[in-house]
């Protein structure tokens, strides 16, 4: 990756394996710093609030809030990546103005196009972290 | 139905057909004589040839009687095309008999022809009841075939609907638990590859027995336990902790059948809408037991009272439940209940012993 822009990521999954190909791909790529792991819904919407992450990495089904309500809760500005083995929340996932959705299992290039989108989305929406550099549209 | 009469499209049915001719020809040789017109020797010379031709005569009243149903067609129809062949019919018959009358001149005299056709009414008047005889026999053969017409459609849509019902569930349960599989072997591959491995295995076991399972038409619940511990140890690497099992098999429980997959998709639902949307998980309660004559088995998890409804909640209850009604009718009992935040599902059935 040339694309160095540093970016925060949060990364939301109820199961640990799913958590850990995240992690595993995500911190291969330039400029990504994790800045956490929740394991369920009213975690992410705590950890969004307190780290202010770029990027949230989010599972669909979860306890306590699912993806779609932490979606409602966090940071409207907060790009979101749903990542779910279901392709039927797709729609109701653009609804919600999600940067990207992708399906478990996936590639690294994959989730490295979505990194992009969620990147490309937050030069759009807010400047202060990517100064200089104009914004791809998604 | 065929074109040919059903008596004749079958073999070994025509020596009794021809042996219909007998009673048909004591009766015509009875009445002749009885009318002191005919000598006994003249009446069953007359009534042999008219019993032969009327046993085939009369057969095709089966084609009339499928042109022009009794039930469903309009009355005024069915009438009139049933004395229009009557009349053509029993014509048909008289004059045969007239043919038969003027061969038999050589034996009987040259008056047989005249004192035959003083007799026509009376033939005639055979005949037509000899039609509505045979139209009341084909009726109730027309009956009878469509009956078995229906039963076999019956058991054809039976068939049908088991393999439609088999493929639902087969593509109900596999895919996201699949992909979520995937998923986990994905990371676990880089991670913590002997991890990948198991996973991989058990999977494939799992896949193998539902895949078994699926073409079988009962099996004994230790079988269907199985498949179900296979598909817990892939979900327990996914979940870690947060899945455990407890089970309490009687044996007497497990030697029973069951239709295959029939707790795959309780199992499931225990999993998906129970321990997942709990962050401390919890424990599955699988119990089947044998008392008496009946099966009782329970299915029990904790869930999450406040977490949203997933997709597919109620697909896999109303699955069970119309597999159950469906293969034992109103003697099974589905019962699915929430009490506070533990979800339990008993089913009870006639115990059915494994060979």
């Amino acid at each position: 990756m040339t694309d160095a822009v540093p970016v925060r990521v949060l990364i939301v999954d109820d199961e640990a394996p799913a958590r850990s190909i995240l992690r595993e791909m995500l911190s291969d790529r330039d400029g990504v710093s994790i800045v956490g792991e929740c394991a369920n819904g009213f975690e992410a919407v705590k950890a969004a609030a307190e780290l202010a992450p770029d990027v949230v990495f989010l599972d669909v089904e979860m306890p306590k809030l699912d993806g779609f309500e932490v979606r409602e809760l966090i940071d409207p500005s907060i790009a979101v990546v749903f990542v779910t083995a279901y392709d039927s929340y797709a729609l109701r996932a653009f609804e919600v103005h999600a940067v990207d959705y992708v399906l478990k299992p996936f590639r690294a290039e994959r989730l490295g196009d979505a990194l992009d989108r969620a990147r490309a989305r937050r030069g759009g929406c807010r400047g202060r972290w990517r100064p200089g550099r104009p914004g791809r549209g998604p | 139905m065929s074109a040919l009469h059903p008596i004749l499209a079958r073999k070994g049915r025509f020596l009794p057909l021809l042996s219909t001719a007998i009673p048909i020809a004591a009766l015509l040789t009875g009445l002749l004589a009885r009318q002191g017109a005919f000598r006994f020797g003249e009446a069953a010379t007359l009534a042999w040839p008219l019993a032969f031709v009327a046993v085939f005569l009369f057969l095709s009243v089966w084609y009339v009687a499928m042109a022009a149903p009794l039930r469903g067609g309009r009355i005024l129809r069915t009438v009139v095309t049933h004395a229009v062949a009557a009349a053509l019919i029993c014509s048909v018959w008289v004059l045969s008999g007239a043919g038969a009358a003027r061969l038999l001149v050589p034996l009987w005299g040259a008056t047989f022809p005249q004192r035959y056709a003083a007799q026509v009414p009376v033939l005639f008047t055979t005949g037509i009841l000899l039609y509505l005889l045979s139209l009341a026999l084909h009726a109730v053969l027309l009956a009878v075939e469509a009956t078995r017409e229906a039963e076999r459609h019956a058991l054809q849509l039976q068939v049908l609907a088991r393999e439609a019902e088999l493929k639902a569930l087969r593509a109900q349960i596999h895919p996201h638990f699949l992909f979520n599989s995937l998923n986990s072997i994905s990371a676990l591959v880089g991670t913590d590859p002997p991890r990948a491995r198991e996973m991989c295995l058990y999977l494939s076991e799992f896949l193998r027995k539902s895949l078994a399972l699926g073409e079988r038409k009962s099996i004994p619940v230790r079988e269907e336990v199985a498949l179900a511990k296979a598909y817990l140890e892939v979900e327990g690497l996914r979940f870690g902790s947060r899945l455990t099992v407890e089970e309490a098999l009687e044996t007497g429980g497990q030697d029973c059948l069951v239709p295959p997959l029939l707790l795959q998709p309780l199992v499931e639902n225990a999993v998906r809408h129970g321990i997942a949307t709990r962050v401390e998980g919890g424990v599955i309660r699988l119990e089947a037991r044998r008392s008496g004559n009946r099966l009782r088995i329970l299915i029990e998890n904790p869930f999450d009272p406040d977490a949203p409804a997933r997709r597919g909640a109620g697909v896999g209850l109303s699955n069970v439940r119309s597999r159950l009604a469906a293969r034992y009718g109103s003697d099974a009992l589905f019962a699915a209940r929430k009490l506070a935040d533990r979800y339990l599902v008993v089913l009870s059935m006639p115990a059915q012993a494994a060979d």
